[in-house]
């Protein structure tokens, strides 16, 4: 069951990625550094499991992805997706948006997953 | 090492694995990593988007305030304090709207695509190379620094590099993501590299190697009569009407044939692919006008692709106050008008480049025969890096009859003899000059004085104004040359056949309100045959020409609708005047034939839905390809003649001898070639049964050929050969109407694409669907800010 510490961990997540990746130019893998950063807080600050921890890369990138590239595209009037879905023989925009946000939340959870690997030697 | 450790060790290996896989390029595919991120990829041009409404810069280039305000069409209205200022945010703003497409360009121009495409763009870059486009952009650079240009070209380059210094990563356009590749600052001489290109693109027009395979193969009488000169009197309408005096003809001697090269080609030059290229333009004078003002009407018809050919702007300073359309890349306004002119452009087509088959003395080329003189050639390293291949390096020897563009070693196309090439774009001229002056003009003589400095290409520089005046005149430097010297590759081994006398330029064709009330070019001959000089082109248009001028004159007056009706015109002359023709040569049971009773009712347009209009198509070609069956060959390349000299020829000459199908035992006359094509034609048509619009299958692609990004299957009417010239993947790029009301022109425009370069933004291709209908949107020429319904608005500041 959630937590409030998990509800938390979540929230500064989504929140130091947001800000960090949207308002600098960082590299493509930014998403991922900054996701091990979380882990190493998430475990050392807060003391939340493996499981969690796990949950929370996964679920952090994969929903801020959806709903940040869902935003927009509805204010682009979907024209964008369109384009990249018809280019990527992806059958439509939001399933391209869905595929997006799966591709960074399953690369986030594998980078929780070397943590909690390490971590717990 | 224990179990964990392993298992540790192979998931952070796939994780890393992962990351470097994403990371990287394969096979030039875009970075997937980066591309799929949506706060680096695509979706951040997306959000680029969603700017606001209003934004404030400094730059330290700016000497005063200046503000951009793009209209609900995404037009910018660019006002400044001076011209410096302007150029230098026409400058950032076509940088803002369309950097990948200028950057493309150049580095076409300079042969340097392989740099970011691989391979498949080597031969391209070595034919640039080969040509020398960079050699002349260089000639042209120091002709912009003597009449002073350089420094509006230098301004216009500061504000690209101010838009390029602006932007970070995530928000290159996004051809840079999928290619993997930067923008890298703007030099002036690009500029220069884009004009070069232009005139590269409407000077091919020339069918030297056809022509020297055909006449050295059916001999010169022959060729005269397939090729000729000058149509039929009544199959052409010059741009300056016919019996217009000129001053005596000097003498003008034939070409000796001793001149002409032996060899035989086995293809084209490459360019040709360019060749159809044309357009329309004319002017009524105000007394032709029912709105009593002249209106100047232009549609150049170009290789159409997205993003758009033209950009669409409103230029203001303290100096001029223009509006009308550029290529993404130059400085001013190319095609437009201001306060108190129009002016449009065609291409004259004329022959202005020499093929020479230069004689060497060994295969060193280290020396060459004039006059049986030896000469030293000269080399130029080119050196081009190709992605993945390393640097490849091409020697080009150069002559005194011009660069060596052809050889054994030019690998997509390898001639059998070194082919030099002499042309007028080589030489210095300043065409940039006369547009900026154009952009001021404010009379007669600011054009004509504008015009002096226009060399290459040939142009019909067509002209109105507010005191009603119309003119026109065909400019460039014309080679003057002996009668059909042009027309064949030459032998290369005499002073006597190098192209180095020109046509004095005050002796270009010109007119000035002729007594018809109207002028006009559609890419036609500039004169009837009194002009005193003789030229050629490969492509003289025979019909739209005829049609432009058959409806100017067929009323006393015009309206603005009977302009926009006349740009759509998809009246098929060329139907018009075969199809009777061959019906009456159509045996008793091919009349039969149920197509026959549509046929007979088809009023010759080609509109969008016309059936008719895809049956006559397929049989016209049908019906060439069966004629002139001598001349399709593998290993020789021939030109077929013109449509209007076959149409001569099948109506007087049925017993000519091109007419046998060389296949077969018997002799066939012109009927035979006419119902078997006709035969061959129902069986074509009956599979599909296609509508106009389907079968012709107009295209807009992108300019990289990336297919989502492009437009297909576009409904539309038109046809070559027709006013509105719209065909598979060339057409009308630029439809203006201009009426000369004084001081406020209004005009009525629209092209094939949108203002934007990024196909996220709306305005990328929405002007497709109103164009495909000829439709118009009326432009907005303000004077001050307050005038204009605003989108958005950014405004400059000097630091």
């Amino acid at each position: 069951m959630p937590n409030l510490k998990n509800i938390l961990f979540f929230a500064i997540s989504v929140a130091v990625q947001f800000t960090l990746c949207y308002f600098t130019d960082f590299h493509w893998t930014g998403f991922l550094m900054l996701n091990i950063g979380l882990c190493f807080m998430g475990h050392y600050v807060l003391s939340l499991t493996n499981k969690s921890i796990l949950f929370n890369s996964f679920a952090s990138v994969f929903l801020l992805w959806l709903f940040y590239a869902f935003w927009i595209n509805h204010n682009n009037e979907v024209i964008m997706y369109s384009r990249i879905a018809t280019l990527f023989h992806i059958p439509n925009a939001y399933l391209l948006i869905f595929v997006q946000a799966l591709f960074g939340g399953l690369l986030s959870l594998l980078s929780g997953w070397v943590f909690v690997r390490w971590n717990n030697k | 090492m224990n179990r964990k450790n392993v298992i540790n060790s192979l998931v952070s290996l796939l994780f890393i694995g992962l990351v470097v896989l994403f990371s990287i390029s394969i096979k030039s595919l875009p970075i997937i990593g980066m591309l799929f991120n949506p706060f680096t990829g695509f979706t951040q041009n997306a959000r680029l988007e969603m700017e606001p409404q209003e934004q404030n810069f400094d730059f330290e280039g700016l000497q005063g305030n200046a503000e951009v305000h793009y209209d609900t069409s995404y037009v910018p209205h660019i006002f400044a304090e001076n011209d410096a200022d302007l150029y230098f945010l026409q400058g950032y703003v076509e940088a803002k709207d369309r950097l990948w497409q200028m950057d493309m360009q150049a580095r076409n121009g300079m042969g340097e695509l392989s740099e970011i495409v691989g391979d498949v763009a080597l031969d391209n870059d070595k034919l640039m190379r080969r040509l020398g486009i960079n050699k002349a952009a260089a000639t042209l650079m120091e002709q912009f620094k003597k009449d002073g240009t350089l420094e509006t070209i230098e301004q216009f380059s500061k504000g690209v590099n101010a838009y390029i210094s602006q932007l970070d990563h995530k928000n290159l356009p996004i051809e840079y993501k999928l290619m993997n590749f930067k923008p890298r600052a703007y030099q002036p001489i690009y500029t220069a590299v884009l004009m070069k290109i232009m005139a590269m693109r409407l000077t091919a027009m020339e069918a030297d190697i056809e022509n020297t395979n055909f006449v050295n193969t059916y001999g010169k009488e022959l060729f005269d009569k397939l090729y000729p000169n000058y149509y039929a009197k009544e199959s052409q309408s010059p741009i300056i009407p016919a019996g217009t005096p000129f001053s005596p003809s000097p003498k003008i001697d034939s070409a000796s044939k001793e001149w002409i090269a032996n060899a035989m080609f086995p293809q084209k030059v490459l360019q040709h692919l360019d060749r159809h290229l044309g357009s329309n333009n004319w002017a009524i004078h105000k007394s032709k006008s029912e709105t009593n003002h002249a209106i100047l009407c232009n549609d150049p018809h170009l290789k159409i692709h997205l993003p758009a050919v033209w950009y669409e702007m409103h230029l203001v300073s303290n100096q001029q106050n223009v509006y009308g359309v550029t290529m993404p890349g130059a400085p001013g306004i190319v095609i437009g008008f201001n306060q108190n002119i129009a002016w449009g452009v065609t291409n004259a087509g004329r022959d202005v480049r020499n093929w020479y088959e230069v004689q060497f003395t060994d295969a060193s080329r280290t020396h060459y025969v004039i006059d049986s003189q030896e000469m030293a050639s000269t080399q130029r390293i080119e050196t081009i890096h190709v992605k993945g291949k390393g640097t490849i390096i091409d020697t080009v020897i150069e002559t005194q009859f011009g660069p060596i563009i052809y050889d054994k070693k030019f690998s997509q196309s390898p001639m059998p003899i070194n082919l030099a090439l002499s042309w007028t774009n080589y030489l210095a001229s300043n065409e940039l000059k006369t547009f900026l002056g154009l952009n001021k003009a404010k009379n007669h003589q600011d054009y004509l004085k504008a015009l002096e400095s226009f060399y290459c290409p040939g142009q019909n520089f067509i002209y109105a104004d507010v005191a009603g005046n119309v003119a026109i005149k065909q400019q460039g430097l014309f080679p003057k040359t002996p009668v059909d010297k042009d027309k064949f590759v030459l032998k290369g081994n005499s002073k006597l056949q190098m192209m180095d006398q020109f046509i004095p330029i005050n002796e270009n064709p010109y007119v000035l309100n002729p007594e018809r009330g109207f002028v006009s070019s559609a890419n036609q001959h500039p004169t009837d045959n009194s002009y005193p000089y003789y030229y050629s082109s490969g492509d003289f248009e025979a019909y739209r020409n005829r049609r432009v001028n058959e409806v100017l004159a067929s009323k006393t007056k015009h309206s603005i609708q009977d302009m926009k009706n006349l740009q759509g015109d998809n009246l098929g002359l060329m139907a018009k005047e075969f199809l009777p023709v061959f019906l009456q040569m159509l045996s008793p049971s091919n009349l039969q034939n149920p197509t026959i009773k549509e046929l007979e009712t088809w009023d010759y347009f080609y509109n969008e839905d016309s059936k008719m209009a895809t049956f006559f198509d397929i049989w016209m070609k049908n019906f060439e390809e069966m004629v002139w069956d001598e001349l399709k060959s593998e290993k020789v390349v021939y030109d077929f003649p013109k449509s209007i000299v076959l149409y001569h020829i099948l109506k007087s000459e049925p017993q000519f001898v091109f007419f046998d199908n060389k296949s077969t035992t018997a002799i066939e006359t012109a009927q035979d070639i006419v119902n078997q094509s006709f035969e061959k034609s129902v069986q074509d048509y009956q599979k599909n049964k296609q509508g106009w619009w389907e079968y012709k299958d107009t295209e807009i692609p992108h300019l990289a050929k990336i297919p989502a990004f492009g437009r297909y299957h576009v409904p539309t009417g038109g046809n070559k050969h027709i006013v509105n010239a719209t065909w598979k993947d060339w057409a009308p790029s630029w439809r203006m109407i201009v009426e000369m009301k004084p001081n406020r022109p209004e005009a009525w425009v629209c092209f094939p694409g949108g203002q934007s370069g990024s196909p996220a933004s709306k305005f990328y291709d929405n002007q497709i669907n109103s164009w495909a209908k000829t439709g118009y949107r009326k432009v907005v020429f303000s004077f001050k800010p307050s005038e204009l319904s605003i989108l958005k608005s950014i405004y400059f500041h000097k630091k």
